[in-house]
C-alpha cells in the first residue's frame, strides 16, 4: 500500500536507505500522493533552491520562487514524461525557468519605472562569474566550466546564472547574435562531454 | 555539425538556458516535437543546464519544507497533456509564464478552510494523505449519487473527478476497507468507509444543526469517544476523515456547540461500525 511509504517520510531525509527514484516518486505525486511529494522534496529540494539561488542571488527571493516551483511540480506532475529526460532535469528546468521569469519581471518593472537599474539585477559578467565560481560547490562542474573557451563560458554563465536572453548577452558582449548562439550551444555541448551527461 | 543561423537548431542551446524570446521558444518547441534528433540533443543540453543549477551551494531554509507541504494541500492537480505529445522542450508543462500562474497563496502556507483544521501543521501533514482523503470524501458524495451543487460542479471537472475516482479506487483496494450506511436521526443518511487505521465519514440531507451548533464526528471504542473534528456543513452535506480510527471502533456524530466539544454532550444521531 501507498501508506507504507509514510514511515520513511517520518524518518526524514537523512536516512541513507531511501531507495526510490525521483521518477517513481513523481509518478506517485501525479496520483495525488503527498507523502511521495515530501520524499521528492527531500530528494530535490536542495537542487531546486540552489537553482533559484544561482539566478536570484537573494536567499529570500530564492525561497519564494522555490515554493512556487514546488507547487507547480505538484500541479503538473502528471505531465512529466520519463521518456524525455530525468525527473531531476524536469524539476530543475522548471525551477530555472521560474527564477528567470522572476528576474525578468523585476527587470521589466524597473524599466517601466524608468529608475536607475539596481546593480544586483544588472550584473556585469565579472560579477556574475565571480559569484558563481564561489557558489559552485561541485568541483566537477567548476572544473568543466574551466574547459570552455572564455567566450563560451561568458555566454553560458550570463545566460544561465545571469538570466539574460542570448540577445542581451550579445548586447553585453558586443558580439553578433549568431556568434553568441553558437557559443552557448558549443559551450553546453562541451560541458556535456566533460560532465559525461547522457540526457 | 555546422548549422546555419536561421536553422532553429541553432537555438537549442539558448533554449535550454531559457535565453530565448517567447516566439523563438515556440519555434524550438515545434522543432523538437517533429525532429527526434533535435529532441535528443535538447534533452542532453537540458540535463547539462540542470547540472549547472544543481551545483550551486545553498541550503534551503528549514521552514520552506513545511511551507511547501502546506501550500500544496489546496492545489488541484492537472491531468496529463492531451493530444499529440511534444518533445522534451515542454516537459515543464509549457512555458510557465505569468498567465500559467500557480494558484498558491503567495504568502506561503495556503489558507486552510474550516474543514481541514491544522492542515498547515507539519506533524499533521505527515499523516496519511489528507489531500487524497478530501478527494475521496468528494468522491463518496458523487458515488452516493446525491447531486449536490458541489458534486455536480466537481463531476464536470474531468481531471478532478478522475483523480477522485482514482483516490476512491485506491482506498477501496485497502483489504480492510468496509463501506457502511446508516440513517441519521432527525433526517439524512450517512456513509462511511472504515479501514483498520482510518475512516472516512460522509452524510447528506442533514437538517441545519441550529445557530452556533455544528455536527461533530467521534471515533468511539471501548474507552469512550474521541473527537474526529467538527464538520463544516455544506447545504446539509458533511464529510470528514478520521485519522485516528482503529479496527473495531465505530464512528458517531452528534450536534455540538459550533466550536466543538471535548466529549459528546448530546446523544449520537448515527453510529456506524462494522459490527
Amino acid at each position: 500500500m501507498r501508506w507504507g511509504t509514510l514511515a520513511r517520510v517520518e524518518r526524514g531525509p537523512d536516512e541513507a536507505d531511501v531507495p526510490r527514484s525521483a521518477e517513481s516518486l513523481l509518478a506517485d505525486v501525479a496520483q495525488g500522493d503527498d507523502s511521495a511529494f515530501a520524499v521528492l522534496y527531500d530528494t530535490l529540494g536542495r537542487g531546486v533552491f540552489g537553482t533559484c539561488l544561482g539566478v536570484l542571488r537573494d536567499p529570500d527571493h530564492a525561497a519564494e520562487v522555490a515554493q512556487e516551483v514546488w507547487v507547480e511540480v505538484w500541479r503538473t506532475a502528471a505531465r512529466f514524461d520519463a521518456a524525455r529526460g530525468s525527473a531531476r532535469t524536469w524539476t530543475l528546468t522548471l525551477a530555472h525557468r521560474r527564477a528567470v521569469d522572476r528576474v525578468r519581471a523585476v527587470q521589466a518593472q524597473r524599466d517601466r519605472d524608468q529608475r536607475v537599474l539596481d546593480a544586483s539585477t544588472e550584473r556585469e559578467f565579472d560579477v556574475v562569474a565571480d559569484e558563481v565560481e564561489s557558489a559552485l560547490e561541485q568541483v566537477r562542474v567548476r572544473d568543466c566550466l574551466g574547459t570552455l573557451t572564455s567566450t563560451q563560458k561568458q555566454a553560458v554563465v550570463l545566460a544561465y546564472y545571469g538570466g539574460r536572453t542570448y540577445r542581451e548577452v550579445a548586447d553585453d558582449l558586443a558580439a553578433p547574435l549568431p556568434t553568441v548562439k553558437s557559443r552557448i550551444r558549443d559551450g553546453l555541448l562541451r560541458l556535456r562531454d566533460c560532465l559525461g551527461v547522457t540526457s | 555539425m555546422t548549422i546555419s543561423d536561421d536553422d532553429p537548431r541553432s537555438l537549442l542551446g539558448a533554449y535550454a538556458l531559457d535565453a530565448v524570446d517567447p516566439d523563438e521558444r515556440a519555434v524550438v518547441e515545434q522543432l523538437v516535437a517533429s525532429d527526434p534528433e533535435a529532441a535528443a540533443e535538447l534533452a542532453q543540453l537540458a540535463a547539462v543546464a540542470a547540472t549547472l543549477g544543481d551545483a550551486v551551494a545553498g541550503e534551503p531554509p528549514a521552514a520552506l519544507r513545511a511551507s511547501v507541504l502546506a501550500a500544496i494541500a489546496d492545489v488541484p492537480q492537472l491531468g496529463p497533456l492531451a493530444g499529440p505529445r511534444h518533445a522534451v522542450a515542454d516537459a515543464p508543462a509549457g512555458p510557465p509564464s505569468a498567465s500559467d500562474g500557480v494558484p498558491a497563496s503567495p504568502e506561503g502556507p495556503a489558507s486552510s478552510d474550516a474543514q481541514t483544521p491544522g492542515v498547515t501543521n507539519l506533524a499533521d501533514r505527515r499523516r496519511p494523505s489528507r489531500t487524497r482523503w478530501l478527494a475521496v470524501a468528494a468522491a463518496v458524495v458523487i458515488g452516493a449519487a446525491v447531486p449536490t451543487a458541489l458534486a455536480v460542479q466537481q463531476a464536470q471537472r474531468a481531471n478532478e473527478a478522475e483523480q477522485q475516482q482514482q483516490a476512491l479506487a485506491d482506498l477501496l483496494t485497502d483489504p480492510s476497507a468496509v463501506v457502511v450506511h446508516g440513517d441519521v436521526t432527525g433526517g439524512g443518511t450517512a456513509t462511511a468507509i472504515l479501514t483498520d487505521d482510518r475512516a472516512l465519514f460522509s452524510a447528506t440531507g442533514l437538517p441545519d444543526p441550529g445557530d452556533d451548533k455544528a455536527y461533530q464526528l467521534w471515533v468511539v471504542d471501548a474507552d469512550g469517544a474521541a473527537s474526529a473534528g467538527v464538520m463544516a456543513d455544506d447545504a446539509g452535506s458533511v464529510r470528514q476523515l478520521a485519522d485516528d480510527f482503529t479496527a473495531g471502533s465505530a464512528l458517531a456524530i452528534t450536534i455540538e456547540p459550533a466550536a466543538g466539544s471535548t466529549q459528546p454532550t448530546t446523544d449520537p444521531l448515527v453510529v456506524l461500525s462494522t459490527t
